[in-house]
């Protein structure tokens, strides 16, 4: 019988909350046990019960009062998982003053819901409603109990392990950006679709990925991502948006969105390339835009061919001269100069002559691209008969500016009369190798 | 100072090319001529012929001017046509009839020599 | 580079036969390949003189077309440029058209039709005193300047001791080693093979090999007639004449159908394409390089009207095949009434 005793008292101290173990006669004494729950209270009275039945001599001993402190509730209990790992892993004031918990080694929150469902545990059961449908066609599913799944501590440790492991995402190389695994350059998806419109064909790069720092009174560092993407249907859609949030894929999708509200029409010329070339300034950033021929590719700053690509522009050159870091004045001041285009068609409006394209590929054959719209062509040429202006359509939107151009550098050894003897030399024989070929494919 | 037509031995090793040139003859072979009058590939090609190009009427210039012509070509305008033959080519065509005559004879009297050996 | 080669090809052929140097022997005054199709022209001209004529040159010229836009199309290029743009009066506009109509022109100078040209010894020297005086012969070429290649004296020294002129083929070859013509191989492609050259017409590159057999060639070259003939040939079996109008080839092509005789099919074409004018200039050719035949002593006779007659006189009279192109006309005429009524109601 004591035994017994002893073994409920067992029983009850196993479980983390505050009993206290009382004598059968203190039943009725409830105050005494109120934090006792009511299944516990069962559980004693039972023993009491069975325990009243047995011995009656026991009965009169002194009660025995054993108290065991043990807490119902704890810190963990009471807070959540993310204050929780907060106090492991997090850097006090003091600490974030002196700059601690920013580097590479800091720790990182584990996510320990990974790996587990709800309604499974160690126990393996089908708890129908939650794990389970309550009804099977027309059949009503008992809960029941599963053999248990030996494999699943092992498998949480092992999912728990891997996410501690510090990984780099390695992009296939078509798809990485202007350099390794960083933003810039990146494609990061169409924009999210505003009701019905779901944005097909659309696709945004990154421009700009930043980490800001802004000092407040209060907090000291505070740090936001800032990203600058550029969304286009390569077809002649494009348009180019800044998002900021303490959460770097939070900024991009916000940029993205913004973007996508700030869509503009580019005018092409036969879907490929721009009409004339220009010249653009925005803050200290000049760009001289130059149109070219179909196969020329993207000649440019990797700002502007990542736009251009976003647009549907095939062939361009384009030189930024001045400030060529400044990625928004690049972009601003490019899509300014693309938006503000004279097409063919305008121009010959406005000047009152005929716009005729020659090409090597036709061997200079005159095609009329655009006529004025009233019929009347103007009789003479010159624009300004003071100045002798000419109309030179590769310089027409320059504005008088003219493109720096690079002086060629000659090798150090270019005045040496030992160059000169080699020169000409490679002038005597400038066809040999070609007869060679022609030689070894039977073809002379 | 006096001129001569002759040949100047261009190309490389195995490799023979021969640039018909008028120059002043105390001048090296190679030298810059006065002006190349044609050319002359001593290797057959291979349709096996051997090409002589001449400048004839600039040929006529020269040869008017008082240049000399060397042996070679002089041979080489006798069988153009342009000249008489030149003696020497009697000589070595002759002088090569005889030497392969005489190989031919000795191929044969070998041949009977070893049919002969055969038979005994 | 083709038009530079034929026009000097074509100006050297006219001094030629206008000065009746190296004509080919009186007995083979036909074009060498034979008589295709075992039809022999009715009258038996040289047909190099023939294609000369003004009249006939007219009407070739007239027959060729000429399309702009089909001349200068968009040819692949090494070197990529970007295209020029100018912003011009109307006076020079018209400057600047004016110009490539003439350049157009300059690349539709048809190659000429020539007799075959024969390979004749001809002997210049026999001197068996310096037989053996090499194992190799000697082939001697003028390089004169400013000589005609037709004019240029080529002698060849066999090792026997003959002097003898070179044969054509040979002329051909040392006139590429020493001026050498861009575009032309020294030794004949094998595309010009009679293997290859079907392969190609299979696959329809009908103005490609003509282009470069006209670059390769001579005009009287016994290769340059057999490849441009089964070119003409498959054209006419295969009904696409079209392709070569507005090229060069397309007055050759002509020339040669009016010549054998065989100019049904090239009616029907243009008939079909509403080219009435067209197909009365070939009856007219046709009459032309055949003056003795039945419908050409008709036209003399009769008063023709407009073009249709003389294409019935002719369908009438000379035609073999002339079910189609009656059926042509017959078309062509019913298109016609039935856009006058449109146009009317």
């Amino acid at each position: 019988m004591a035994a017994a005793w002893r073994a409920g008292v067992l029983i009850l101290t196993k479980c983390p909350r505050i009993i206290t173990s009382c004598s059968p006669e203190w039943q009725q004494t409830r105050h005494q046990c109120s934090l006792v729950t009511q299944q516990l209270q069962y559980r004693v009275c039972l023993r009491a019960h069975t325990l009243s039945q047995h011995s009656s001599a026991q009965m009169l001993q002194p009660p025995t009062v054993i108290t065991t402190i043990t807490r119902d509730t704890t810190y963990f209990t009471k807070v959540g998982a993310d204050q929780l790992w907060e106090g492991v892993v997090a850097v006090s004031n003091a600490g974030r003053k002196r700059g601690r918990g920013k580097r590479v080694g800091r720790k990182k929150i584990t996510d320990l819901n990974r790996g587990q469902m709800i309604g499974t545990g160690r126990a393996n059961f089908l708890w129908p409603g939650l794990n389970t449908p309550v009804l099977k066609g027309r059949q009503v599913i008992q809960r029941k109990q599963l053999p248990p799944n030996p494999d699943r501590d092992a498998e949480l440790v092992r999912i728990r392990d891997e996410m501690s492991r510090i990984s780099y995402k390695a992009n296939p190389p078509l798809l990485r950006g202007w350099s390794g695994s960083r933003f810039p350059g990146q494609s990061v998806g169409p924009p999210d679709p505003v009701g019905d419109y779901k944005f097909e064909g659309f696709d945004t790069k990154v421009l700009e990925f930043r980490l800001v720092t802004n000092m407040t009174g209060t907090l000291g560092r505070k740090q936001s991502f800032t990203a600058f993407v550029v969304v286009g249907n390569k077809n002649g859609l494009a348009g180019y948006g800044l998002g900021k949030s303490q959460n770097g894929r939070a900024a991009i999708r916000v940029a993205k969105n913004r973007a996508a509200q700030n869509l503009m029409f580019i005018p092409r010329f036969q879907n490929h390339t721009v009409f004339h070339n220009m010249y653009t300034k925005y803050h200290k950033t000049s760009i001289f835009v130059h149109k070219k021929q179909k196969g020329h590719g993207l000649v440019s700053h990797r700002v502007i061919s990542t736009i251009c690509e976003m647009m549907g522009i095939r062939d361009i050159h384009a030189k930024v001269e001045g400030s060529t870091k400044n990625v928004k004045a690049i972009t601003k001041g490019f899509f300014n100069a693309l938006i503000h285009q004279e097409t063919h068609q305008d121009l010959a409006d406005r000047m009152g002559l005929h716009v005729v394209e020659t090409s090597k590929l036709r061997a200079d054959l005159p095609v009329v691209v655009a006529s004025p719209t009233d019929g009347i062509v103007r009789d003479k040429q010159l624009v300004d008969e003071e100045e002798d202006l000419e109309m030179d359509y590769d310089r027409l939107y320059f504005g008088g500016k003219v493109e720096y151009e690079r002086p060629k550098k000659l090798p150090f050894y270019h005045k040496l009369r030992s160059y000169r003897y080699r020169k000409a030399e490679d002038y005597m024989r400038r066809n040999q190798a070609g007869c060679k070929v022609l030689r070894d494919a039977g073809l002379w | 100072m006096s001129l001569a037509i002759r040949l100047a031995l261009h190309g490389c090793a195995n490799r023979p090319f021969y640039h018909i040139v008028v120059m002043q003859t105390h001048r090296a072979r190679n030298s810059r001529a006065i002006e190349q009058l044609g050319t002359f590939d001593p290797m057959p090609n291979k349709h096996d012929e051997k090409l002589v190009a001449l400048n004839f009427d600039r040929l006529k210039f020269w040869i008017a001017h008082g240049a000399e012509l060397t042996q070679p070509v002089g041979k080489l305008l006798g069988l153009s046509g342009y000249l008489p033959i030149h003696p020497m080519t009697y000589i070595t065509a002759k002088r090569n009839r005889e030497r392969a005559a005489a190989e031919l004879a000795q191929k044969e009297t070998q041949s009977t020599e070893t049919s002969s050996d055969d038979n005994s | 580079m083709a038009a530079p080669a034929a026009s000097r090809v074509f100006f050297a052929v006219h001094r030629i036969l206008t000065r009746n140097s190296l004509r080919c022997s009186g007995h083979a005054r036909h074009l060498c390949s034979g008589e295709p199709g075992g039809r022999s022209p009715a009258d038996a001209h040289d047909p190099g003189s023939l294609f000369i004529q003004p009249e006939v040159q007219d009407i070739l010229w007239r027959v060729t077309g000429f399309d702009l836009d089909k001349i200068f199309r968009e040819r692949p290029s090494k070197d990529l440029q970007p295209a020029k743009y100018h912003l011009l009066t109307e006076k020079q506009l018209q400057e600047i058209q004016g110009e490539a109509v003439e350049r157009g022109k300059k690349r539709l100078q048809m190659p000429p039709v020539m007799t075959c040209r024969e390979d004749v010894e001809h002997i210049l020297s026999d001197n068996p005193e310096i037989e053996g005086f090499d194992q190799h012969p000697y082939v001697f070429t003028d390089i004169s300047y400013n000589l005609p290649d037709r004019s240029r004296s080529i002698v060849v020294r066999e090792p026997n001791g003959k002097l003898r002129m070179a044969t054509h083929n040979e002329r051909d070859r040392m006139l590429q080693v020493y001026f050498p013509v861009p575009g032309r191989m020294y030794s004949i492609p094998e595309m010009f093979q009679e293997e290859n050259v079907e392969r190609l017409l299979r696959k329809g590159k009908y103005e490609y090999v003509l282009d470069r057999a006209c670059v390769q060639f001579e005009p009287d070259d016994g290769s340059y007639i057999r490849v441009t003939q089964r070119i003409y040939e498959h054209i006419a079996s295969v009904c696409e004449y079209d392709q070569l109008r507005s090229t060069r080839h397309f007055g050759g092509m002509a020339f040669y159908f009016a010549y054998y005789k065989k100019i049904d099919g090239l009616l029907v074409d243009m008939i079909q394409r509403d080219f009435l004018a067209d197909a009365a200039d070939l009856v007219k050719l046709y009459h032309i390089l055949h003056p003795n035949c039945e419908s050409a002593q008709q036209v003399k006779v009769q008063q023709v009207k407009d073009e249709q007659e003389l294409i019935q006189l002719y369908l009438k009279f000379d035609s073999h095949h002339g079910g189609m192109v009656e059926l042509a006309l017959q078309t062509y005429n019913e298109s016609r009434e039935q856009t006058q009524t449109n146009l009317g109601n």
